[in-house]
């Protein structure tokens, strides 16, 4: 394939920005594979000599990984499937019925794009707290079980279905939840995988509203038992917490990696058919 | 007693009248066709049978029962879409499975059905594909099947044919005539195509801007239409109208002024300005015709030549066999009365005609 240099021209900009997004993970993973030596002496150059396994090792065996990825894992899941299940149904209902200030309500939920997570804090945290959960898994679970713009996707997906097809099942006298999970849910699988992935990937960095609800460590998740390696309390310990960081971010790369086409779909689908 | 009787039905989105008082009533096992151009009402007539859309008024009542409140699953209907509406995540017999399942027949019965339906449209062997992988003349079967083995009282066809290529068209037609002998289910067939509409229907219901011009048998409604709409709408080419002056027993079109027999003397009584609907295969050439004209333009498709010809600044198509003498010119035309139609000037409707003798109007 050629390329003519006017195009040239434009690729200088993008691999620049390519560089600048690739060069945390590449810092990170060549970080995490070196020792103390070689971090404080080689700083930025990308490749660890000799490379050492050591800070994989040391995590492994001082660190209760487990138990970090268990309670991560946890909090992302039971988000990830109480979103899913909040934004089909909240998007069924904006397709299937008609009701009164139908599209206010759809409006005024695609409002809430713009409000900043900060302003949310606090309320959220004062509601936590009144409810007992701080300190509690369902504390950092709670406020995100129902998200506007998982609402919004699943909307879009399912206006695609063509009306006819429900007007079929409807005469075959299908109830309202049976079309749901005999028609529309079987032809919007794909999109409803790459949101329930998408949200399992958010959950799973989330980093800010853990810290402020759990405060024991044996509760922390991954992004927040990273964080001690790295504050005061943990001193500088780069490689270690380069390697838990790499672990860390390992298995929503591979999520995403697997399902990059579903996720790709479901975002193009939501704004040629929107 | 699966009649369907509409009583003053209106249908309105906001401030627009989609159906004007429409009355009407479908007899047990008829096959009516709603007939008319796009937005004319006759896909919402169709769907407020389906209870798919809400009566604004009126009262629709279907095997005796006021209707307007049924929902759609409970009124006993089977549709075809004109897109099929097949599940595409479904098999074939899956689709055609499908209401069974949800009227929780038995395992033995829905197979029964099934296997029966995909017999009658020639669709066996195709069970486990998927609609991607059938053809369009296909999915329309299979859309047939899933309405009937529902073996309901009512059958719905909303362009169920539009899809399909000339060829594939007309065997579908035969087809449809053939499964309607066949359980003999109250037929509603939308289409705008008026080939289908002549050769499916007991009786063509023609509606316009939602008010319904004229029901009857496919042969009055060609041979009587009630308004120079359906006159226009029916034939191709379709009905020649054209001005005419009556005067005491006196009948003048164009310049030429000819004698009206008494029976249709009786008919224009009363009025002068009137217009001659005649169609283009009553029209013969003849020097003494009642029509005299100039062809302008002449046309042949082998079977059958349409000849264009100006009768005072009017436009008459005439249909002659293929083969047969040339013709150029200025020319007569001669009708029989016995194949004329007659409408007021200025109302556009039927003013009467002649069968058997007698007077119609």
């Amino acid at each position: 394939m050629k390329t003519d240099k006017k195009e040239l021209m434009w690729h200088i900009p993008l691999l620049i920005a390519v560089f600048i997004q690739l060069w945390p993970i590449v810092f990170m993973i060549s970080t995490s594979l070196k020792d103390m030596d070689q971090i404080f002496q080689a700083t930025l150059n990308p490749l660890p000599f000799p490379p050492t396994l050591n800070n994989y090792t040391t995590v492994l065996e001082d660190f209760p990984l487990l138990t970090y990825i268990y309670n991560t894992f946890i909090i992302a899941a039971g988000t990830t499937i109480m979103k899913v299940v909040t934004s089909v149904l909240a998007a069924f209902a904006f397709i299937y019925y008609d009701f009164k200030y139908k599209e206010t309500i759809f409006n005024s939920m695609l409002l809430t794009f713009f409000i900043p997570v900060t302003v949310l804090i606090m309320p959220n945290y004062l509601l936590m707290s009144k409810l007992n959960l701080l300190n509690h898994p369902l504390g950092v679970m709670l406020p995100a079980f129902a998200d506007g713009m998982g609402i919004f996707l699943m909307r879009q997906t399912m206006r695609g279905i063509p009306k006819a097809l429900l007007e079929a099942a409807i005469l075959d006298g299908a109830k309202p939840f049976v079309i749901l999970r005999r028609v529309i849910l079987p032809l919007i699988k794909p999109s409803v995988i790459a949101v329930a992935i998408l949200f399992f990937i958010n959950s799973w960095n989330e980093y800010f509203w853990p810290l402020l609800v759990l405060q024991d460590k044996e509760m922390y998740t991954l992004p927040l038992a990273l964080q001690m390696f790295i504050s005061a309390e943990g001193g500088s310990e780069w490689g270690i917490a380069m390697a838990v960081a790499v672990l860390t971010s390992l298995p929503p790369l591979i999520l995403y990696v697997f399902c990059q086409k579903f996720i790709l779909n479901t975002f193009m689908q939501s704004g040629v058919k929107g | 007693m699966n009649s369907i009787v509409f009583k003053d039905v209106c249908k309105s989105y906001g401030d627009a009248k989609i159906v004007k008082s429409l009355n009407l009533e479908i007899k047990e096992g008829e096959r009516l066709i709603l007939l008319g151009p796009s937005g004319c009402g006759k896909s919402t007539t169709l769907r407020m049978i389906a209870g798919l859309e809400e009566i604004t008024s009126g009262e629709l009542v279907m095997g005796g029962r006021v209707v307007n409140d049924v929902p759609p699953g409970e009124r006993n209907v089977a549709m075809v879409f004109q897109s099929y509406a097949l599940f595409p995540h479904l098999s074939v017999w899956d689709n055609i499975a499908f209401g069974l399942k949800i009227q929780k027949l038995g395992e033995d019965e829905i197979k029964r059905r099934t296997t029966e339906a995909l017999k009658i449209l020639n669709l066996q062997g195709y069970e486990n594909r998927k609609p991607k992988d059938l053809s369009g003349g296909q999915k329309q079967r299979v859309a047939l099947c899933r309405a009937l083995v529902k073996q309901s009282p009512y059958f719905l066809l909303d362009e169920p044919l539009s899809n399909l290529d000339a060829q594939l068209r007309q065997q579908a037609r035969t087809e449809l005539v053939r499964i309607h002998e066949i359980y003999k289910p109250t037929m509603i067939y939308v289409t705008h195509d008026q080939i289908e509409a002549m050769t499916v229907a007991n009786r063509i219901v023609v509606m316009r801007d939602g008010v319904l011009q004229q029901a009857g048998t496919p042969d009055v409604i060609y041979h009587h239409p009630a308004n120079t709409f359906v006159a226009g709408f029916i034939g191709s080419p379709a009905m020649n109208i054209v001005s005419g002056y009556y005067s005491s027993g006196k009948l003048k079109i164009g310049d030429v002024v000819s004698d009206v027999p008494e029976l249709w003397q009786k008919i224009l009584a009363g009025h002068t300005n009137v217009l001659v609907g005649i169609r283009p295969e009553h029209l013969k050439p003849a020097a003494d015709g009642k029509i005299k004209g100039c062809v302008s333009y002449q046309e042949n498709t082998g079977n059958q030549r349409t000849v264009t010809v100006n009768v005072n600044g009017e436009t008459v198509f005439v249909t002659l066999p293929g083969t047969g003498a040339e013709i150029s010119g200025n020319i007569g035309l001669d009708f029989n009365w016995d194949e004329v139609s007659l409408f007021n000037a200025e109302t556009k409707e039927n003013i009467g005609y002649v069968q058997k003798g007698e007077i119609v109007r």
